[in-house]
Order: structure tokens, then sequence, then C-alpha cells
């Protein structure tokens, strides 16, 4: 059993004043915003490790962002159906770590999620959550607000529906419980409802994110009108973006409330900030499942530009006791 | 009716019921009778057709509770006890990970093999328990209620238990129960701490879980006999019920497969399965060949034609609406809640049978003068056809009367959806399009028999209206439809590409879009014709991309399948040559009529641009319409 500790949320510019980490992890892509975290931050990170998508690899390397490819490691990541295509971004990632530093040693990892595509933050926090097993894991998680763009007009087709990763799978021991549906909202215009659907889920909640970006919150209200209208306001949460650990705690106080009744399925669209909660609380909660819809991407992808707003959420991964495993059993 | 708030999503779902509430508003149909009899059965249809309910209803406890009419009559005739193995998708998938990508394949699969075995045997103990516990509060509440000598139970368990490699902390039924609970999480916890940081060898995990390699069907065989022989019933009948047994190892599904080639036995298999699934299919045809001549029922849960969804519904809605407001079936009647649907007629066609479906009123004359008016394509038929709009007389003795009763729905339909400017001209007021989705009829085509869309549409319908309303009013009706649609709409395009073995690369939402606008296009853009398609074969030249993605499509409910009288070959195992037509919910989204009339090979949809078609009417603002 994996413990998360000493959560707390602070901002980027006192992360990198105050101290210094053995690890900076983000995924370098052709977002503007892959950088942005990296630049105000790689002086404090003794090791700078970008995750690479190896199909991207036939871009000339110039495009991606070279002089901060330049000051980094990277790992290429080999990805099929909007997921790692094999194990060997984890056995990579978890080399790493149990190579640094002293044996039993703390280890302290700056991770930027802000462009990293849900499927390989899962597989990260899969890894660490294995590392965590040995070593105490200071995290510091970092989310870069994009500037809005608007949704695609195209509907991208979905080749899996399911768990995010097999560690996010969830468990129950009673088959027969009904599910629930744990829904974040985005602005893609009916998958939330689909998914609620396609999940079968008596009962479902969901989290309507809000944000500096008033236009955001428009279009996911905009596309996400049968499943509002339907949800009564005691199923209905909103949470700022900007307060990580609120939504957090919201979520946790939740799934905890649905864990003897239920087996709960997290459906986190949305800004991947709320992905990220999910992910933490399925850490804590091992019953209840992280879901992700994978599929094609647009042949052509935007850039996505950084705003302002930099959250990040502190936090400690490490393993109970061996008596406390056996209690929890 | 009231001002509950109720989606079409949350309507009903069998799953999460308890056995009070499935069996109250439960109604019997004739595919209930096929299922319940004592011998193997294989229960098909789509998500939501009603699979779950049916399997749960041969369940004691719910069987004790059902109060309807013929609740006696099935108690009387149903000998064996019903353990029903509940499954879904969650539960699936929370399975098969158990040390996926980190153990050996076939390791792997004896972990997920084990995991299934222990939820199909907690199933039996919840059984074993309802044997011999009455159902308190229950309609027959000692119905198949076994006395027992309770020490020669307790031998009986222990026994039992010494089969299964389980050491209860209490040898009792509910201690098997918790015992095999902490065998699940045993399970779970083991294959997660022995793949944390190793790939650990098959010596490893055999160690772990000693009971590895007990298999369900031997399991249940062997304690059912001890059990019986316990509660001196040593002639007992029991029905292991699966559900979505798709979602089962492969390995367990060709075991219960085997099960069928032999009859006579002391345990049934009555198994719900998806219509397609890779194991399915396969498993299957191997029943099919071992089988022929023994006793096992193949059993269709969906309905190609309107007037038998339509009797299962009225009595479906009925029971459920009694229920709902305290008073007797009898006194609901649905015509007079909905309201009637004379477009709503059977597909293959009995309008010829009836000599004025339609009467010979001014609403068709106007409907035909005003198609005239905009449709040259129809001025041209009507004069080729000698039909004068201003005497339209359906009686069948007159020379056009079969032709006008023929085509007075898609006339009225061509009418409605038609502008008069072209295709962009402004939309029409709702007003008129009530017509196609509201009425009893309507609805109850619109829900194709389903019990979980008929149980929320209609809900969703009755609680949008005033407390004390006795009706539901047309535009309410559409409305709700269109939000039933709008769901089933969303979820299908959820639908993954690759999906239980079947994979594909043509996105089932596309493909059901083509027919859709193919169609309409055919009805209310090209020329009028007497018959326009809509339905189609598959032919020969469907790529295997397009043969998967129908293939899901049936699963989800979004394509019927429409057998031929002389089509003998049960099963989608072989597509080409089986005729199909979407779902009626689906037609409001495509603006279709609720008939399936002549059918087009799916190539010639398929070669038809969509592109052209969708430029003609952006998909966008189709539901709009409505």
């Amino acid at each position: 059993m994996i413990n998360v500790q000493s959560l707390s949320e602070i901002t980027l510019e006192n992360v990198v004043k105050e101290r210094s980490f053995d690890f900076f992890l983000g995924y370098l892509c052709h977002e503007t915003r892959s950088i942005y975290v990296l630049k105000r931050s790689h002086e404090v990170c003794a090791r700078r490790i970008m995750l690479v998508e190896e199909n991207l690899h036939h871009l000339k390397q110039e495009r991606i962002h070279p002089a901060w490819a330049k000051k980094t490691e990277q790992i290429r990541v080999l990805v099929q159906d909007d997921k790692p295509a094999d194990d060997l971004l984890e056995q990579a990632i978890a080399e790493k770590l149990y190579a640094f530093g002293e044996e039993n040693s703390p280890i302290s990892i700056l991770l930027d999620v802000s462009s990293m595509p849900r499927s390989i933050i899962a597989s990260v926090m899969a890894t660490i959550e294995d590392v965590a097993a040995t070593r105490k894991i200071e995290m510091f998680v970092a989310y870069c607000l994009a500037k809005y763009t608007p949704p695609s007009e195209h509907n991208l087709v979905n080749k899996t529906v399911g768990p995010v990763h097999p560690s996010f799978t969830g468990f129950s021991i009673d088959s027969g419980l009904p599910v629930a549906a744990v829904v974040g909202l985005g602005y893609e215009k009916g998958k939330a409802l689909g998914a609620v659907e396609y999940v079968q889920s008596s009962d479902w909640w969901v989290f309507v994110p809000t944000s500096e970006e008033s236009r955001y919150l428009k279009k996911v209200e905009q596309h996400n009108q049968t499943i509002l209208r339907v949800v009564g306001s005691d199923r209905r949460f909103e949470y700022s973006v900007h307060s990580p650990l609120l939504t957090l705690s919201r979520l946790e106080s939740l799934v905890s409330s649905l864990r003897s009744t239920h087996k709960t399925v997290l459906l986190p669209f949305g800004p991947k900030i709320f992905f990220f909660c999910s992910l933490l609380v399925s850490l804590v909660h091992k019953n209840c499942a992280v879901w992700h819809v994978s599929g094609e991407r647009p042949a052509t992808r935007a850039d996505i530009s950084p705003s302002a707003y930099v959250m990040c959420l502190s936090f400690c991964l490490n393993a109970d006791s061996v008596e406390d495993q056996y209690n929890a059993i | 009716m009231n001002n509950q708030e109720i989606s079409f999503l949350k309507a009903f779902n069998a799953k999460e019921m308890p056995d009070s509430e499935v069996a109250r508003s439960f109604v019997s149909s004739e595919k209930f009778s096929e299922l319940a009899g004592a011998w193997n059965a294989l229960l098909l249809g789509p998500r939501g057709s009603g699979k779950t309910t049916l399997l749960k209803m041969l369940r004691l406890p719910a069987l004790r509770m059902w109060a309807g009419e013929e609740a006696e009559l099935y108690r009387s005739a149903i000998n064996f006890t019903g353990v029903f193995v509940p499954a879904d998708i969650t539960w699936s998938e929370m399975v098969e990970a158990l040390g996926r990508k980190k153990l050996p394949a076939d390791i792997q699969e004896s972990v997920v093999q084990s995991a299934f075995c222990t939820n199909v045997l907690i199933a039996l103990v919840d059984a074993f328990e309802s044997r011999i516990l009455p159902t308190i509060g229950a309609e027959a509440s000692q119905y198949r209620c076994a006395k027992y000598d309770r020490a020669r139970l307790s031998e009986a368990l222990a026994i039992i238990c010494s089969h299964w490699t389980l050491s209860p902390r209490i040898m009792s039924i509910s201690g098997i129960k918790a015992a095999l609970q902490s065998r699940l999480l045993l399970i779970q916890q083991e294959v997660t701490r022995l793949t944390k940081r190793s790939v650990p060898n098959r010596e490893d995990i055999e160690q772990a879980l000693p009971f590895l390699y007990l298999h369900a069907v031997t399991a249940v065989e062997v304690a059912v006999n001890q059990f019986d022989a316990a509660i001196d019933d040593a002639s007992g009948k029991w029905a292991l019920l699966f559900d979505e047994f798709e979602i089962a190892p492969a390995e367990m599904q060709s075991l219960v497969f085997r099960r069928f080639r032999s009859a006579g036995n002391k345990v049934f298999y009555k198994v719900g399965l998806a219509p397609c699934t890779a194991h399915t299919m396969s498993s299957l045809a191997s029943v099919s060949e071992a089988t022929s001549g023994n006793d096992y029922r193949h059993i269709e849960l969906w309905y190609s034609e309107k007037k038998s969804a339509l009797k299962f519904s009225e009595r479906l809605f009925k029971s459920i609406h009694a229920n709902s407001i305290g008073t007797q079936h009898n006194q609901i009647d649905p015509i007079g809640i909905f309201g009637a649907n004379y477009f709503v007629v059977d597909d293959e066609d009995e309008i010829a049978s009836d000599t004025q479906p339609y009467g010979k009123g001014e609403h068709w004359k106007a409907v035909f003068e005003s198609l005239k008016e905009k449709d040259e394509s129809f001025r041209k038929f009507l004069t080729h056809k000698g039909i004068d709009t201003s005497n339209l007389d359906t009686a069948p003795n007159t020379a056009t009367g079969n032709t006008i009763r023929k085509i007075a729905p898609l006339v009225a339909f061509r009418d409605a959806f038609r502008r008069d400017g072209g295709p962009n001209a402004p939309k029409r007021g709702r007003k008129k399009l009530n017509f196609a989705y509201s009425g009893w009829e309507a609805v109850s085509a619109i829900c194709e028999g389903n019990p979980r869309w008929l149980i929320g549409v209609t809900s969703m319908m009755l609680a949008a209206e005033p407390l004390r309303a006795s009706a539901v009013k047309p535009s309410t009706q559409v409305d709700k439809i269109k939000e039933a649609t709008d769901s089933f709409s969303s979820m299908l395009s959820m639908v993954p590409t690759a999906s239980r073995g079947i994979q594909t690369k043509e996105p089932i939402d596309r493909l059901l879009r083509q027919i859709g606008e193919y169609f309409f296009a055919r009805i209310v853009i090209d020329d009028f014709v007497e018959e326009p398609p809509l339905s189609f074969r598959i032919d020969d030249k469907v790529s295997t991309d397009v043969l998967a993605a129908v293939r899901i499509a049936i699963n989800h409910g979004a394509l019927i399948n429409i057998a031929d009288p002389d089509d003998k070959k049960r099963g989608f195992d072989e597509l080409v040559g089986k005729r199909f037509r979407l779902a009626y919910l689906l037609s409001p989204r495509f603006r279709l009529p609720l008939r399936a009339t002549k059918e087009v090979s799916l190539t010639t949809i398929l070669s038809k641009n969509i592109a052209s078609i969708s430029n003609v009417r952006p998909t966008l603002t189709q539901m709009n319409l409505l």
C-alpha cells in the first residue's frame, strides 16, 4: 500500500526559489507549453529528463524546441493508439530512479504534466508508485494552463475505451456492485455522456472545471448540456483548475464515500490537472479505476501556448510498513 | 406524472437493482418462457436488451418476490435453483488487468481464470443460502426453500471447502462467502506484490495462490452434488446464469459451451451474450456443431418487426406505470396517454390488408397537395400513376387505392422534411414534425421492445409533464425521444473500434451515419419513388473492416437483424447475406420513418459519397430540426 502524505499547493515561483530537485520529468513536443515549466525550473533540477514521442522523430529534430532539447536527457516513447506501445518507458524511468543516489535515500521529482499525454502520465505515475515501494519520493507536480483554443470540430475515432493503465484499473471483491461514474467534464461534445453510457453506470457525479478562461467553461456547458441537465445539484461539483488541492480533497471524499457501495470509475476528461488528481485518488483508493479514451489524433496538431497560470501540487509517496500491509488485508 | 428529473441513461439498469425491484415490474414474455425451461440456453442480445433482467428473474429470491399474474405458473414449472453470476465491463477490466504486462501470458491467463472462478463460487454460495432460507416479505417466501439438517449441511460444506482449497474461519455459508471474497483480495494483492520489481515465475504464483487451477465448472458440479445430498434432494437441478458471458475468459467460455453437448445434466447453463464477439462467435460455432439435435435453446432478444415488440411493450408499460401510480394494469391505456400514431405501419407491409388505414380525410389531401406543389418528381409520379390528389380514394377496389395507401406515410414524411426552397431553405416548425415520432406506436417502435429503453423513454416523458396530467403532449414526447437519441448517439460515438476481439478501422458512428444519411437522401432528397430503401443486405463486396464495424454496431443495438424466413443459420459468424435495419432510436437523428421497407446492398450505400450527402444537410444541425 502506498501512502500519499504532506499534500500542499504551492506556486511555481516558490518551488523554484525554495528548493532543488533530483529530477525534472516533462514531455517534449510541438507545444510551446511543453517547455514553459522547464524554462523556469531547469536550474534547480539535477537531471532533466524529457519524454519524446518516437513517432515524432520523423520531424526534424530542430523543430522540437532544439535549444531546450539540448539541455535535457531524452527518453523516447513509442506510442501506439495513444498509449505507450511497450514497457520500455517504464523500465527506463525506473532504471534512472533506482540508480539515483544512495539506495533507500529519498528522491525528489518535479513532474510537468502540462503537455504530457494522459496515458504517459499514468505510466510515469505507475512507475513512481513502484519505486515508492522501496524509496520515499517527494513529488512536485506542475500544470501550466493552456491559452484557450476552441475544441476540434472533427469527431476523433475512439480506438479503445478502458482503464488508462493496468495499475489504475481498480479492484472489487463484489462483481455485482453497481458502477459509479465520476466524470470530469471537458469541452468535447457528448464525450462525457457517451462514456457514462458506455460503462453502464448506475450513478454518476460530474466535476465542472472553472478557471480564469471563461470561454472554456462556456464550451464545457454547451457541449455537456444533456448530462448537466439531468445531474442533480448535489452531484455537480464545480472545481477551479487553480486549486488542485481543493479539487483533490473533494474527489477523494467522494470516492471514499462510494467505496463500499459501488465499483467506482473515474472518467477524467477536461484539464489534465483533474486527470492527475484522479490518478492520485486511485493510488490511494485501489478499488477505483481511472478510465481513458484513446484514439486517433488529428494529422496536424495546433500549437498550444501556455497561459500565465501554473498550478503546483506537492506530496510524498512512500510505502506502508509490512505490518500495515497485513492490517490492510 | 411527477416532476422528478429522470434521464434515459439512468432509467433502468437491472444490474444494480435488488430482486424486489426487478421482480416488481417484471413482465414475462415468450423469450422468458424459452429461457426458463430445464435446458441449456443461449440468450443473445445487445446491450440493454434485458438479458440481465431475464437471468436475474430465475434466481430464487426474484421468483419469490414476483407477484405478477403468471408468477405462480412459472414457480410451479421451474424446478431448478438459479445461480446468477454477475459481471460487467468494469469488473472484467479489473480482473483482466491482474498482472497484465507483468506476468507471462499463460500465468496471467490462469490468474484471470482463477478470479472468474472465485466470482462464480461466490454466486453459488449466495444461491445455497437462498435454497435453505426463505425470502422475508416475498409473495412466495417459502418457494423451493429446503429443510435441512444442520450437522449434515456443515459436513457437506466442509467437503466443498476441502475441494475448493478453502479454509473459512467459520464453517457456514456466510463464512465460506467471506473466505471467497478474501480469496479475490488475495489474488489481487499477491499478484501486485509479486510483480512489483521482478517477473515472478509460475512456481512463485502457484505457491502464493494454491487454488490457481480450480476450475469453475467442476468446482460447481462437485459442490451442488454435496449440497443436494445434504438437503435430501439428490436429484436437484441447478442453473448457472452467466451475465455478459462474452467477458469471461475464453477458456471458461469453451468449457461451458462444451457442457452444452450433454443433455440431462444436474447443472444447466444459461448464458447471456452479446450477439457478436470473437470468442462468442467461435464458441457458438462449436456449440451449433456439437449440439444439433440436443436440447438447448437459442433465444434472440430483439424484434425485427414492430408488431411483436408492440405487444411486449404494451404489457411492460402497463406493468411499470400501474406500479408507479398504484393502480391495476388493466386501467392503463398507453394510447390514452401517448395518443396514436397511424404512420407507424408494419414493415412488410400489412397496409394492403387494411382497407382504409388512413381514411379519406382532408388531412391526406393537404399532405399530398403540399408535396405536389414543391416536388416535381412527385408530380410526375402522380401523373404516371394517374392519382388525383383532389380525390384520394384508398379503397382497394379502386385503381390507385393500394398505391395511395402504400405511399401515404412516405408522402407525409417527405412533405414534412422537404423544404420548399431546397436544402438550404429555413427549417420547418416543429409542430409538423411531431407526427413522426410521437404516439404510442412510435414510442414502442423506437424502443424496439428493449425494456431499458422503454422504461427510460417513458419515464422521462411522464416525469416531464405536470403532476396531475393524464397524457403526455406530442411535443414532450418528441423532446424526450430526441434526448434519448442524443444519449444513444453519444454512446455510439464513444464505442471503440477495438472491442472484445473485434477490430476495425471503420469508425462505428461514421458507418451508421453513412447508412442513415443514404436512406434520408433516398426518401427526401432524391426523386420520389414508391418504395425507397430503408434496410440493407450485406453483400460479399463489403470489406472486413466494415463487417467488423457492423458486428460492433449489432452488439450495441444500433443495427437490427431482419431474419429471412428461410435463413436457418443463426448467429453472426457469417454476415454476408444477412439483412439489417438501423435501430429506430436512430431514426430521429437521421430523420427517417419508423419503417424497414425495401432493401439495398450495403456496398451501394457505402459507395455513395457521404461528403456529398453531408453537404446537403450538415450533420451537426440535424438534431435541431426536432
